[in-house]
């Protein structure tokens, strides 16, 4: 784990606007040491550096800084993902998603995504994301966090790599 | 310590990757690779994390110069992109 990586990913966002525009997924790059952690990628900005003499007590999983994002978020890997669940669920559907988060780490252990749940309206379906009107988000692990985010978002949008459950609300 | 030029991809299309290794308030050394964004007021401003649609970036550290033990300039290209062949 001693090379630097660039690390090409995409994420989920919110808008807070009323209008809703051409949505796209912004892919973002990050560098860093990176490793594999069960279906998780662990990019640790900074890593601690073992010097001669000075024993290491650290946790091996201790990240100083950096990313937890869910393997799924790799650029080489969402643009060809599919999501046979979404064939089957009309536009204007009230539906519920549970999906994998991008979760940004600052001297603690952690080596796995966040899980969200949201409750809202499917707005529109791209190749490579989905788009929910009216979210509802709750962060349900590692702790529940209860409307998430801050403010009231008109708009989600979700890469459909991240998404391990949809379905419609009947 | 070589003077290095801040520079991010907004500007020029060009970014400056440098190399730190920073003695923490722990004592210990840290090291890591990211874009140099400002040299003002005794501190070192590094990016970690861009938008490369806008050149936003999300994730950046701040290092007082006294905490710098090394730091030196490292060509873009040396790093490879993770996870291309996965």
């Amino acid at each position: 784990m001693d090379e630097v990586y660039r690390v090409e990913y995409v994420d989920a966002y919110y808008i807070y606007e009323d209008e809703l525009g051409e949505t796209k997924l912004s892919p973002h790059e990050a560098f860093g040491y990176v490793e594999r952690k069960g279906d998780s990628i662990v990019i640790r900005f900074i890593k601690k550096v073992i010097e001669e003499g000075k024993p290491d007590t650290s946790d091996p999983d201790h990240i100083p800084e950096g990313l937890v994002i869910p393997d799924t978020a790799l650029l080489s890997i969402n643009k060809d993902f599919k999501l046979p669940a979404l064939d089957t669920i009309r536009i204007s559907s009230s539906v519920i998603v549970t999906w994998r988060d991008v979760v940004h780490v600052g001297n603690m252990v952690r080596t796995d995504c966040s899980v969200m749940y949201t409750e809202g309206i499917l707005h529109r379906v791209e190749d490579d994301h989905v788009v929910i009107k009216d979210p509802e988000t709750i962060r349900t692990y590692p702790l529940p966090i209860a409307n998430h985010p801050g403010g009231k978002p008109t708009y989600l949008v979700i890469p459909k790599s991240f998404i391990t459950e949809i379905k419609a609300v009947v | 310590m070589k003077d290095i030029l801040p520079n991010d991809r907004s500007t020029t299309g060009e970014n400056t990757f440098v190399r730190l290794h920073v003695r923490g308030v722990d004592n210990n050394l840290y090291t890591g690779v990211g874009v140099l964004l400002s040299d003002k007021d005794s501190v070192y401003k590094v990016g970690f994390n861009v938008s490369t649609n806008n050149n936003v970036v999300i994730d950046s550290l701040e290092f007082k110069k006294n905490e710098i033990v090394e730091m030196e300039q490292v060509e873009e290209g040396s790093m490879s992109v993770f996870g291309q062949s996965l």
